[in-house]
């Protein structure tokens, strides 16, 4: 179970580096920075053995995402199939954690992450077919993320402590 | 979650849609893991456990999960000591050596286990640890169910042929001819008729002859009082551990077998502490003894309130069978001290030279041979003293030194008459 943990471990920081390895070349500098330390608290959380290091990678990216718009960078490659890899690096982490932490069995989790980061990845690609071509500036767009924000925001409270999770 | 909200608070800051549509699949994969219901808790709970078992032997242990709504996935860790293996399992999937996977737990769900045991003592199995996750796998419970169960592990059954008989029997009924007179099946002697002889014990054919009423006397049937003397005293950690092993082993065949002759048992064991058990008979002093026999550990005993204890449980008419390895000179002392106050004692010692490591250097192999002949020494002075001591090989059955044993005690008692 342990060498298990440690190939789930490795992996993951293996698909991080590679997505950020896969992008760089759009981004120089800060962008570059920001991503190499996402992967670098990464591998630092599996190391030492707290989840945070799963967030740090995903805010990392998302920041660094935000950032290469800001700079009107070109996003390559395609914008799924980095959220794919991304959503397989943070699964490989977390099938790390869970052998690490509890009894499993190796296949069904790891068949549950590959599935899960192919739903996150065509989640995006349905969205961003959705949204091609709207505008996505002005005023009335900021209120109606804000509102989006603060709904979603509203309902991921409510739902968790629905779960029974927040206690 | 946390990836969701920054990446639609960052698009909101940029203006530009990409970390939002990022931040929204996290945001929806995490909605749809939370409204996928919750993991619920486990409960386990021992249906069917052995209280005891023989080592070597393979019985069912059946464990009952229950849950008070439809838990999914559900996985136990048993936490079985060491010894203890899951044979098959029958009503789960297993994972490893133990982990137990359930596919879903409802109102109640029963698996049974085949477990298997190797070497004695005590095993236990639990507390159980339980691990259930959401119906989409998201997040997990834990739950420490806190029953347990020891059981005790008996060594594997060691026929022997011979036990030593002891020379003075007690008041109680069994299979030893007692060397008193009495009512009783064992011719002893004839006497001449004194009033009041039940007449039924008159020998019609002596009395015929010589003209007077004779009768017979009879030996009763008596059963005589078994103490055994199990030393640990090794260090722990090193090859002579397994000497310790070895005097359990015996120490439990010892036990059986007087046991089925009906004798009344004793125990002392001889490791960090002394413990004694003082004769008695009964399945549940039996289970007693077999307890204290079983926990014996590798230890050294703190001799000034040993030594009185020793000699205060080990009292006449027992007779007294001391397994040990000669290591400790106390023990030779207190073997000793009992065999002048008349106690009926026989020493079966377990052989520790097979178990060293020969000596490489000049100086060791001196030094061992130093080492043999002053236990040779020591044995020739106890039985100097009329103690007979038997030296068991490894090689050998336990048979050999009873055999012995019974020997030297037979031979004995025909000097004395």
């Amino acid at each position: 179970m342990a060498t298990a943990a440690r190939l789930a471990a490795l992996l993951s920081v293996a698909l991080a580096a590679t997505l950020i390895l896969a992008t760089s070349a759009a981004g120089e500098g800060l962008i570059a920075l920001i991503g190499w330390v996402a992967v670098g608290l990464l591998a630092a959380g599996l190391l030492l053995g707290h989840r945070g290091g799963l967030t740090a990678l995903s805010v990392g990216y998302v920041l660094r995402l935000g950032l290469m718009s800001a700079m009107e960078a070109p996003i390559q490659p395609d914008l799924w199939t980095q959220v794919l890899l991304l959503t397989l690096a943070i699964e490989a982490g977390s099938v790390s954690f869970t052998l690490r932490l509890r009894p499993a069995d190796p296949l069904p989790v790891m068949v549950r992450g590959v599935g899960t980061a192919l739903v996150a990845s065509s989640l995006v690609r349905v969205m961003e077919l959705l949204v091609a071509g709207a505008e996505t500036s002005g005023v009335l767009v900021r209120v109606a993320g804000i509102a989006a924000l603060v709904v979603a925001a509203g309902w991921v409270t409510t739902m968790w402590r629905r779960s029974g999770l927040a206690s | 979650m946390t990836a969701g909200l920054v990446g639609l608070a960052v698009a909101l800051a940029v203006g530009n849609s990409a970390p939002a549509l990022v931040g929204t699949s996290f945001l929806v994969l995490g909605i749809i893991g939370v409204a996928g219901g919750q993991a619920l808790r486990v409960r386990a709970e021992f249906i069917e456990a052995p209280v005891s078992m023989i080592e070597n032997e393979q019985r069912t242990v059946r464990l009952r999960f229950s849950s008070d709504g439809q838990a999914a996935r559900t996985y136990a860790r048993l936490n079985l000591s060491a010894g203890l293996r899951i044979v098959e399992v029958d009503g789960a999937k297993l994972i490893g050596s133990q982990v137990l996977m359930l596919g879903a737990v409802g109102a109640r769900e029963d698996v049974a286990l085949t477990i298997g045991v190797a070497g004695w003592g005590r095993h236990n199995i639990g507390p159980i640890d339980l691990f259930t996750e959401s119906p989409l796998g998201m997040f997990d419970v834990r739950r420490r169910s806190p029953e347990n169960r020891t059981w005790v592990v008996i060594p594997e059954d060691v026929a022997l042929h011979r036990l030593l008989s002891p020379l003075e029997t007690n008041l109680h009924v069994g299979d030893l001819v007692s060397r008193k007179r009495g009512p009783g099946s064992e011719f002893a002697d004839l006497r001449s008729y004194r009033p009041g002889d039940d007449p039924r014990n008159i020998n019609w054919r002596v009395s015929s002859r010589s003209g007077e009423l004779w009768v017979n006397e009879r030996h009763p049937e008596r059963n005589g009082d078994v103490v055994l003397l199990v030393d640990g005293q090794v260090e722990s950690g090193t090859e002579l551990q397994v000497l310790v092993d070895r005097s359990v082993r015996l120490g439990a065949a010892l036990l059986q077998g007087h046991a089925k002759r009906h004798h009344r048992l004793g125990l002392i064991t001889l490791d960090g502490t002394c413990r004694w058990i003082g004769p008695g008979i009964g399945e549940n002093h039996r289970r007693r003894l077999v307890e204290q026999l079983i926990s014996v550990i590798p230890g050294q005993v703190l001799w000034e309130a040993a030594e009185r204890a020793v000699i205060r449980a080990a009292k006449r008419p027992a007779m007294v069978i001391a397994l040990t390895p000669l290591l400790d000179s106390n023990v030779a002392g207190v073997i000793h001290s009992l065999r002048r106050s008349g106690v009926d004692i026989s020493v079966v010692e377990i052989d520790a030279s097979s178990e060293l490591s020969p000596p490489e250097r000049g100086d060791r192999q001196l030094g061992r041979r130093i080492w043999v002949m002053e236990r040779e020494r020591l044995r020739q002075r106890l039985t100097g003293a009329g103690v007979p001591v038997a030296v068991w090989k490894d090689v050998d059955s336990p048979d050999v030194p009873l055999s012995q044993l019974d020997l030297w005690r037979s031979s004995w008692q025909r000097q004395l008459g």
